[in-house]
């Protein structure tokens, strides 16, 4: 038997098991995307973009996408530069860095409902340990949750303060791999460290600033556990997400129909952000 | 073994990368296994005589039903039940609310013959019952020569029970006797000589006198946050200002300019209330209530005041008074929550289920749970009970709610006119949308949801 014929017998049972838990599935929500097809009225019958129509024209769900688009940037934007700023700052000399690492990764290490448990608690208005802290300083306490202005970005405080340590992680292990003789040459040629971080250090990561860029930007646009524990996309719908959006129409409604439909063009969106990283992970 | 490692150092050898000829035989290969692989399941699984997991058989029978105080209550009458009728076995599977849910309506909707007996809120009766999702409870008690003793239940509770609402067949039997009621600091009331609340605006007077006094923290709270919790609410001011959400043939919407009065109404009572309150839920109003940090709620529920006067674990025991949910333009009119057990019309097991049912309904167990667990009871027998009231002070209440209580829309609906409703009230509350707006746009929300849409 060949060798390339045994390659692709060996390589066929992930293929399949790929295909069967990714095609299949997408195919299914396109096909019931067709459909108006509720689980509890009965209903199935062919109705062609129909449900795209009335998803696009649905205020909530309109609201949804900007809620997730803003949350999304924000909180991408946020981890990458924290992440990076402590990553350096860890990548110096300093004493007691096998201490310092395990603590800096430790909120990652909580599950959500953990998290968001404890945050809401923090974030009380009345007795939440962040206003009162406010308080003690001078200041007045903020409504955190339950302000429309503010609801989102206590979010996206929340999710940067849990996922903050896995790009500061990814950004660790990008400056460690970066020859010490380039930091030795910038040295003898008389670079400031300013100079130095962006003549060197910043084009050496740029690999790893686009995998955590596309990372978090993939994971925050999926966001519902945070919302749907502290807010229930409220107050005002100011924390509606496409996701929380999904699973009310499709487990609460059972309106399979447009809950497919709002799936495929989550995913539309998705593919869109990820495409800029695959083109150039392509093209490089 | 060479062939192994010539694959691991295909590029190595320097063999040249797969091109496009190559993929595409991947890809084939690969769609093809797919499709031997489903069908080899579908195969597999259309082969006869293969149990399904968890499906009982005999006297064992399979529960779907809720967690927190409901599992309480219920694994103390399946105990009960297991001992005095030996040979019969009840597996329940507790689960949250919206998880028991989403389990119950796939497993109806599958024809699973995996639970004998499912554990249902009263607005998923409609829906469960449309699609002929559960067993005929009367007929399956005539085959069986069981009477039914429909007498010492209020009438709404079996009519809720029924589908369609009133006429229908009984699907679902009452077990849990959830109504609301209205609690408040007797104690600051007294002090302030200010009278038992009868009225919305009687609760608004309360108000303003108590936040004078400033002897509590707050004066009212209540849930908020939007979707269900803000809708049920709102409901009972809503009725006694004489709105309706949806009309009585459930074709159209009922609101009207009543409802935009109390939603103007519910914004006077937000200036008493802490700040946040569009964002409260059930912990936020239960904790306060019996924390001493409110004097009074629009909503209290059984379950929330069951260790109210428990020093242990509430600050005000002995100090909260009960009564019914207060009027305005029309009597009180408490929001049913009544939980009811009932049977999958694809269980091997009905006539057992239905034994465990009127067991678990008799008035000898509601009484037994009532006094042990703080069961609120579906019996008016119970109600009358001095050993039950003796000890949960708020029975008569809550048996006098249930006779009044009026239960949500019986249509299938429900649970996305609830969500647009509860969504456009916690706007409301949030400053957002004004209540005549609100209405007006929750009108032709409905009215599509209503006409299919």
């Amino acid at each position: 038997m060949k060798t390339g014929s045994i390659s692709y017998i060996l390589v066929l049972p992930s293929l399949a098991l790929m295909l069967f838990t990714t095609v299949y599935p997408i195919i299914g929500v396109l096909y019931y995307s067709l459909y108006s097809y509720n689980i509890v009225t009965g209903e199935f019958r062919f109705s062609g973009l129909n449900e795209y129509i009335e998803l696009l024209r649905d205020p909530l769900f309109l609201t949804s996408i900007r809620n997730t688009v803003m949350f999304s940037i924000a909180a991408t934007v946020l981890q990458t530069i924290l992440g990076l700023i402590i990553a350096v700052l860890v990548n110096q000399r300093i004493r007691g860095k096998r201490y310092i690492i395990p603590i800096l990764v430790l909120p990652n290490m909580f599950s959500v409902v953990v998290v968001s448990s404890m945050w809401k608690l923090m974030l009380d208005y009345e007795t939440g340990l962040i206003n009162h802290i406010l308080k003690s300083l001078g200041f007045q306490p903020l409504p955190w949750l339950t302000s429309m202005d503010l609801a989102l970005f206590s979010i996206v405080l929340i999710d940067t303060w849990q996922w903050t340590p896995i790009c500061f992680l990814i950004f660790y292990a990008g400056l460690q791999s970066i020859p010490r003789e380039l930091y030795e040459a910038a040295i003898v040629d008389g670079a400031s460290s300013v100079r130095t971080f962006t003549s060197i250090t910043l084009p050496m990561l740029k690999p790893y600033i686009a995998l955590v860029l596309l990372l978090r930007s993939i994971d925050t646009f999926r966001l519902f556990d945070k919302v749907y524990l502290l807010t229930g996309g409220g107050p005002a719908n100011s924390t509606e997400t496409i996701s929380l959006y999904i699973f009310k129409t499709g487990l609460v409604f059972w309106d399979i129909g447009k809950a497919s439909a709002a799936s495929f063009i989550m995913l539309i969106l998705i593919l869109a952000i990820s495409a800029l990283y695959i083109r150039r992970s392509i093209l490089s | 073994m060479n062939v192994f490692f010539s694959l691991l150092a295909y590029n190595t050898d320097g063999d040249p990368m797969p091109g496009r000829r190559d993929f595409i035989k991947m890809a084939v290969l690969g769609v093809g296994g797919f499709v031997v692989g489903v069908g080899a399941g579908y195969y597999l699984g259309s082969i006869p005589g293969q149990q399904q997991v968890g499906a009982p058989s005999g006297y064992n029978l399979s529960a779907l039903g809720r967690d927190a105080e409901h599992q309480d209550i219920n694994t103390a009458v399946i105990d009960f039940f297991s001992r005095e009728n030996p040979g019969y076995r009840v597996d329940y599977s507790p689960l949250a609310y919206s998880p028991l849910y989403d389990k119950t309506v796939l497993a109806l909707q599958q024809g699973s013959s995996a639970y004998d007996l499912v554990y249902m809120d009263d607005p998923w009766i409609p829906q469960f019952g449309e699609r002929g999702w559960l067993a005929d409870l009367e007929d399956l008690a005539k085959q069986e020569g069981i009477g039914l003793d429909l007498g010492d239940f209020s009438s709404v509770l079996i009519d809720v029970g029924r589908h369609p609402y009133r006429s229908g067949k009984l699907v679902a039997f009452p077990q849990m006797g959830n109504v609301q009621i209205f609690a408040y600091r007797k104690d600051v009331f007294d002090r302030l000589g200010i009278p038992e609340p009868k009225t919305w605006s009687d609760v608004l007077n309360a108000c303003e006198k108590i936040k004078a006094s400033q002897l509590v923290e707050y004066t009212i709270a209540f849930r908020g946050v939007k979707g269900n919790p803000v809708a049920t609410a709102f409901q009972p001011i809503l009725y006694a200002f004489g709105g309706k959400i949806v009309s009585d043939d459930l074709r159209k919407s009922a609101l009207d300019s009543k409802a935009v009065e109390a939603l103007e109404f519910l914004l006077q009572l937000k200036k008493y209330a802490p700040p946040g309150v569009e964002n409260f839920n059930t912990p936020d109003v239960r904790d306060r209530m019996i924390g001493g940090r409110i004097a009074m709620s629009t909503e209290t529920w059984p379950g929330w005041i069951k260790d109210a006067d428990n020093p242990a674990v509430s600050k005000v025991p002995g100090l909260l008074a009960y009564t019914t949910t207060p009027g305005e333009r029309t009597k009180t009119s408490p929001l049913l929550g009544v939980w009811y057990w009932g049977i999958p019309a694809a269980s091997r097991n009905k006539s057992a289920a239905l034994r465990y049912i009127l067991y678990s309904a008799s008035a000898r167990m509601q009484k037994i749970m009532a006094i042990l667990k703080g069961l609120p009871p579906v019996r008016s027998s119970v109600g009358r009970d001095p050993d039950a009231s003796a000890l949960r002070r708020w029975i008569p209440i809550q048996v006098q709610s249930l006779a009044v209580a009026v239960p949500r829309p019986r249509t299938p609906y429900w649970p996305k006119i609830e969500d647009i409703f509860g969504s456009y009230v916690n706007q409301v509350l949030a400053g957002v949308v004004r209540p005549s707006d609100a209405v007006a746009k929750m009108s032709e929300e409905i009215d599509k949801v209503l006409a299919g849409g």
